[in-house]
């Protein structure tokens, strides 16, 4: 066990929901919607934003419906044993995936904008060291980190978007309807994968203090995601306008290049920016880290399993190296996640939800029958 | 016992950093601020490999210590880019070159009429994380080296006066003064766009008028009059005046609000856009000891009208270059009939080069003057 | 046992200390001798022998330690009364032989407070502190007459806390007094007060004052076992206590507050918080603690809140300057020249040329300086440490400068960082930053913004990893959501008709601490 008696509050559990989220979605999210429909995208992140805060509602409610047991409990209650640990198993490598592909995109972005000739494998590494010594001090500090953080980096963040507004231009969100629902359609799992993250909750569900409050802080989070989503989104593509954003690979870096700080001492906000972005993306890699870390741990049925974060640095250390350059890196988390991100983020939720539905079912027979 | 011999392990690993760390470490002293670039054609060999000749103006620390009184140096090289250019200058500084507090690129017009080599140098300039997007671009007919070397008894460090004309201009709107996040957005659009003229002379530097850049290439410039018609279709008017004749006397009034807005009208597949306008001005000069006082509504609505037809003349004649002389639209109405005629524009899209020209449009000016000033 | 010992085979022994626990004898001989065998080689014991009683034939005898018992009350209300009014009673013989010890102790000593003890040890620990130990014939319990009196510093106002505003009385060295300073200001029969005695050979008293409705119930267990488990040798200063009972030893930061103020203590305990007074210490340990409490001040709440706020952004600015300041020069000079404006940049490039080394090495030197300019200044003797402080300072800067060692704005950024880590109101917490500052600059160094962004992450995990006495030590920054409460107390002030409960460190029941005010006007009367 960790040191601290692991128990979280409902506020720090959606604090971990939105900074993970954010983390994963942040970086390329204007740029992937208006691909294909232009302004329509934001109608498309409304649409994938609201159909995720249903998926997000329904893992509130496993969470609601096995109170205090780990993920790997419930796999077991709702699988059997064997079935659970190879889910489980899974679920550690597609984590560990994403982690991976996060860190490449962090160090790659670091590496771009602040330290052009560092090697990327200290930018990781370093992080990495980072992020374990997080994994190790375990959930509650997590917890705390994520609530302490959050307004440190929202309120400088919504204060630059919002300078950036000044010099924007916001009938370039028009015109608006002109994509076919078909084409709406297809531009959907983009918008829905921009929110990916929200099934790890499920596996920090047994720390939470009132179960009971899953479902609602869980819609909340998600929520509050949206909301800062499509304030970004209006941000850049007022800014840039379609045709600008789609030769762009990082948008939401080079909107602050637009921002001027008249008579500031800093000139660039970029500075700025940057460890902010360092927060963001460590509040997405640290939680999933943990996340890898706790379930080994089950995996194992160790006692003592915060020294698992440490073995992992290496592993995620030579995964997030593996691709040779970032369109690879892209490339491959493309077709990576358009499988893996159901299954994890639908496909299983939904498969414990009928199994508990069936055992409630026997359930009752038995009660009846009695 | 697990424990701490982790946390040794990675101490050792953490420390061992510092031993052969620090690659991005430059001290601020020991790099070179190219605070403007001056982009020309190697007049040795135009048309052969080397044919770029990029002047790189640098700030002399000794001056700005107060220890000499030469501001500016230049160092040029030629080559295919820029970054093979920066290598080859490496060669002859002690210091590296550092393009992150660059102000200002001057293009010469050479350049800017050979399209693919004006694309590649815009390309690195958007790809550079160095490069804000706040820095401006312009164009100078001739040799671009020439704004450079202008010693300005204003303001010593040339690159600075430079970004002062662009940032401290209020008063005139001879010349479009958009930065590079405005170029690129224009250009990322249609590839059409307007870019500031800069004309050096002796001692100082004029920024006036502009080029014409369509399909990114430089096709021709237009006057300051014209810009300043044309910064009047593009509702980006914000001050600048014009000179009334009123029964001889001459009246300038100054514009403080200006509002544009646009209609569209379709008739059996011709399109009329009627330009709205709506501008504030103040008298500012009369005649001393006149005859006549301007509170009387007839005067005032006579210099109103009088106005109007100023502005209405100089929109016109901006329409005018861009229909017949330049044929492009660089006022933006494509993206306004986008934005708000999207049906009209999935027709006309594809030709609209050739639908641009041909589009009626109908100025309407309504000018009203506000102020009179301290006198009657 | 660690992997330390077990390569090295390293023994625990057990620490040793003063243990006797043979019982006190019916004979008075032998009880002086056991006590003159124990206290050999003390030349500062004083050893009065008398003989009382009508017939002048009943022996007793006095030791205490000279200057640490009162005298006077020892002639005027102990012996006289034995030798001479023991002497004029007329009792009956008989019976007052068989209970001379009776009459003795219930009729003739004049004296409020006394105790018997039945061990040579605890004789021996009340004589040390001392009190008299007063031996009867032909009885097997050694009295205790309570004279600890000596020589004490008087009370003055706090050295490290003073405030423009608010009492000028200061915690001192003697025990007792510290614990009547903070019952002054609590008048209520809940505050207790528990003695513990800490240390094997010092025997040093420990008070763990509480109020008891109002106290954190988990934290005082916590501390009463952790008290409990303390083996040492001597405890000379509070900070051994601080040091022996913190959650988490490893860390920079003081998970126990410290104050030399009394109100300070008593408002600790209004709210719900364990105040540790330490023999021998002025300074008084407020236990558990935050972040957010180290960083406030007595005079903030005497002060208006509006003011007070004030003062508070600017303490946190503070702590930002300190932790931060000279790393982010590096970090900015070194790597990311295109963050600030062109003019600075070109100004320090001017500034800097011919300056030999990088800026993290000036960056050391200067801070360097500054650290042993202000060791120095406390070894120094009052007036010229701060004169010491100010021309070394000036005269050091600006000669680095004019040599041609460091830029001007280091220098600068030097002074500013020096300046606010003064402004933090804990010393403690400051000196945890001046030490970290250090590891900023190196991070700054290696990484420049990204290690300074890292190692803020680094110190942010590790403070919201730690707790004082199971309450988080960055709450309520960490709570907000469920605590919107205490962020009235934070960064910002609320007034103080605002602050109606108390914190999240009190018991859970009895959280109201003021009536709501709003309801009744003040204007009311003045205005019908």
């Amino acid at each position: 066990m960790f040191k601290n008696n692991d128990l979280i509050s409902s506020g720090q559990m959606a604090h971990i929901l939105i900074l993970t989220l954010i983390g994963v979605g942040i970086l390329n999210l204007p740029g992937d919607l208006t691909e294909g429909i232009g302004t329509d995208g934001l109608w498309a992140l409304l649409i994938g934003g609201i159909f995720t805060i249903g998926a997000a509602a329904l893992i509130g409610y496993i969470i609601k419906k096995f109170p205090g047991k780990s993920y790997f409990e419930i796999l077991t209650t709702s699988f059997t044993k064997p079935i659970a640990w190879i889910i489980a198993f899974l679920f550690i490598l597609y984590a560990l995936m994403i982690n991976a592909f996060l860190i490449r995109v962090f160090g790659e972005v670091v590496k771009m904008f602040l330290l052009i000739r560092t090697p990327i494998e200290i930018i990781i590494f370093s992080v990495l060291l980072i992020s374990a010594y997080l994994s190790r001090n375990g959930i509650e500090a997590l917890g705390r980190l994520a609530e302490l953080l959050f307004p440190i980096i929202m309120i400088p963040a919504l204060i630059l978007f919002l300078l950036g507004l000044i010099e924007s231009d916001l009938t370039n969100l028009l015109p608006t309807f002109q994509a076919t629902p078909m084409e709406l359609v297809e531009v959907l799992p983009t918008a829905f994968f921009s929110f990916a993250g929200f099934e790890f909750i499920l596996v920090f569900g047994t720390y939470l203090k009132r179960p009971d409050k899953a479902p609602k802080l869980m819609a909340t989070g998600v929520g509050m995601v949206l909301a800062i989503y499509v304030i970004i989104f209006i941000t850049i593509l007022s800014i840039f306008g379609t045709e600008q954003l789609a030769h762009l690979v990082w948008p939401t870096m080079s909107v602050f290049k637009t921002i001027d700080f008249p008579g500031l001492f800093i000139q660039n906000v970029e500075g700025l920016v940057m460890v902010i972005w360092v927060f963001i993306v460590f509040m997405s890699i640290g939680p999933i880290h943990l996340v890898k870390t706790i379930l080994i741990g089950d995996l194992l049925n160790l006692k003592e399993r915060d020294f698992m974060a440490l073995p992992l640095v290496p592993i995620l250390y030579i995964v997030a190296l593996i691709p040779e350059n970032i369109a690879q890196t892209y490339a491959f988390m493309g077709s990576f996640s358009k499988y893996a991100i159901p299954i994890f983020a639908l496909g299983v939720p939904i498969l414990i939800l009928i199994s508990l539905g069936i055992r409630k079912g026997i359930g009752k027979e038995r009660g009846s029958r009695a | 016992m697990l424990k701490k011999s982790s946390i040794i392990l990675m101490l050792i690993v953490f420390l061992s950093n510092f031993l052969v760390g620090c690659w991005d470490k430059v001290e601020i002293e020991d790099r070179a601020y190219a605070l403007a670039i001056a982009v020309d054609i190697n007049d040795e060999a135009p048309d052969e490999e080397d044919e770029l000749l990029l002047t790189f103006a640098i700030p002399n620390n000794a001056a700005i210590a107060g220890e000499a009184d030469e501001f500016n140096i230049l160092f040029s090289s030629t080559g295919t880019n820029g970054y093979a250019i920066m290598r080859r200058l490496g060669t002859r500084m002690n210091n590296e070159l550092y393009l992150g507090h660059l102000k200002a690129v001057i293009i010469s017009d050479e350049v800017a009429r050979r399209p693919k080599l004006f694309r590649e140098i815009l390309d690195a300039m958007e790809k550079d994380p160095l490069i804000s997007r706040k820095i401006y671009i312009a164009l100078t007919e001739g040799k671009a080296r020439k704004v450079l070397e202008v010693e300005s008894e204003l303001e010593p460090l040339t690159p600075r006066y430079i970004r002062e004309i662009f940032e401290g201009d209020r008063v005139t709107n001879r010349a479009p003064l958009l930065d590079l996040n405005d170029i690129f957005y224009k250009l990322h659009r249609n590839g059409n766009s307007i870019i500031t003229r800069l004309t050096p002379g002796e001692t100082d530097v004029k920024a006036g008028g502009g080029g014409v850049i369509k399909d990114f290439q430089l096709t021709g410039w237009l006057e300051e009059e014209e810009i300043r018609g044309l910064m009047y279709l593009r509702d980006e008017i914000t001050f600048g005046g014009y000179e009334l004749d009123y029964k001889n006397y001459r009246v300038p009034v100054e514009i403080t609000e200006s509002k544009t807005s646009y209609r569209l009208i379709e008739e059996d597949g011709n399109i009329s856009i009627i330009v709205d306008v709506t501008t504030e001005g103040d008298v500012r000069q009369f005649y001393f000891d006149p005859q006549e006082t301007l509170l009387e509504h007839e005067i005032l609505e006579a210099l109103e009208t009088m106005f109007e037809e100023a502005i209405e003349d100089n929109i016109y004649l901006a329409i005018s270059a861009l229909q017949e002389e330049h044929e492009v639209d660089l006022a933006g109405l494509d993206k306004y009939i986008h934005k708000y005629h999207p049906s009209i524009w999935q027709k006309i899209k594809d030709d609209y080069e050739d639908v641009f020209p041909e589009i009626d449009i109908v100025v309407n000016v309504d000018a009203n003057i506000r102020r009179i000033g301290l006198t009657k | 046992m660690s992997l330390w010992d077990k390569l090295f085979g390293n023994k625990e022994e057990p620490p040793i200390g003063y243990n006797d626990t043979t019982k006190i004898s019916k004979s008075l001989d032998q009880n002086l001798e056991a006590i003159k065998a124990d206290l050999t080689d003390c030349d500062d014991i004083i050893y009065r022998e008398a003989y009382v009683g009508k017939k002048g034939d009943y022996k007793i005898a006095l030791a205490y330690i000279d200057g640490m018992a009162d005298r006077d009350l020892l002639n005027r209300d102990v012996l006289s009364n034995l030798m001479v009014r023991v002497r004029m009673a007329d009792p009956e013989p008989k019976a007052i032989k068989s209970k001379i010890q009776d009459f003795i102790l219930d009729n003739s000593l004049a004296i409020t407070d006394m105790s018997e003890v039945e061990t040579h040890e605890e004789a021996m620990n009340f004589l040390l502190s001392g009190e008299t130990v007063l031996l009867l014939e032909e009885y097997d319990k050694a009295i205790i007459i309570a004279t600890r009196a000596w020589e004490a510093r008087g009370i003055s106002e706090p050295v490290t806390e003073a405030v423009i505003r608010g009492p000028r009385d200061g915690f001192v060295e003697t025990f007792r007094f510290n614990t009547v300073l903070i019952r002054r200001r609590i008048r209520d029969p809940k505050l207790k007060l528990k003695i513990k005695q800490v240390g094997r050979r010092s025997k040093t008293d420990i008070a763990v004052m509480y109020i008891e409705d109002l106290v954190n119930r988990r934290a005082l267990e916590k501390i009463e076992e952790r008290l409990n488990a303390v083996d040492i040798d001597a405890v000379l200063d509070s900070g051994y206590i601080e040091q022996l009972t913190e959650d988490n030893w490893l860390s920079p930061f003081p998970q126990i507050q410290n104050t030399e103020r009394p109100d300070t203590a008593s408002a600790a305990l209004y709210d719900g918080r364990i105040v540790l007074v330490v023999d021998n210490t002025p300074f008084v340990l407020i236990l558990p603690t935050t972040f957010n409490a180290l960083l406030q001040s007595a005079e903030d709440y005497y002060e208006r809140w509006s003011i007070a706020t004030a003062v508070r952004l600017l303490r946190y600015l503070a702590v930002f300057i300190c932790l931060l300041a000279p790393s982010l020069y590096v970090a900015i000079t070194s790597f990311h020249p295109h963050m600030i404006p062109t003019e600075l940049a070109l100004f320090i490039a001017a500034s800097r040329q011919g300056i030999p080394f990088p800026a993290i090495v000036e960056a050391l030197i200067m801070e360097a300086t500054i650290e042993i300019l202000r060791e120095a200044g406390v070894r120094l003797p009052g007036p010229i440490g701060a004169t010491i402080g100010i021309v070394g300072g000036l005269v050091i800067g600006q000669a680095a400068v004019e040599a041609g060692i460091v830029s001007p704005l280091m220098v600068i950024t030097v002074a500013i960082t020096a300046i606010s880590s003064f402004a933090i109101p804990n010393y403690n917490l400051a000196i945890g930053f001046r030490l970290l500052r250090f590891g900023f600059i190196f991070m700054a160094a290696f990484l420049g913004l990204y290690g300074v962004a890292l190692l803020m992450l680094l110190v942010m995990v590790h403070l919201c990893s730690l707790k004082s006495f199971g309450i988080p030590y960055m709450s309520p920054y960490t709570n907000y959501i469920d605590n919107p409460n205490d962020l009235k107390d934070t960064f910002v002030l609320f007034p103080l008709p605002g602050l109606r409960r108390r914190s999240l460190i009190s018991f859970r029941k009895n959280k109201v601490r003021q009536k709501d005010l709003r309801p009744e006007d003040f204007n009311k009367e003045d205005q019908s």
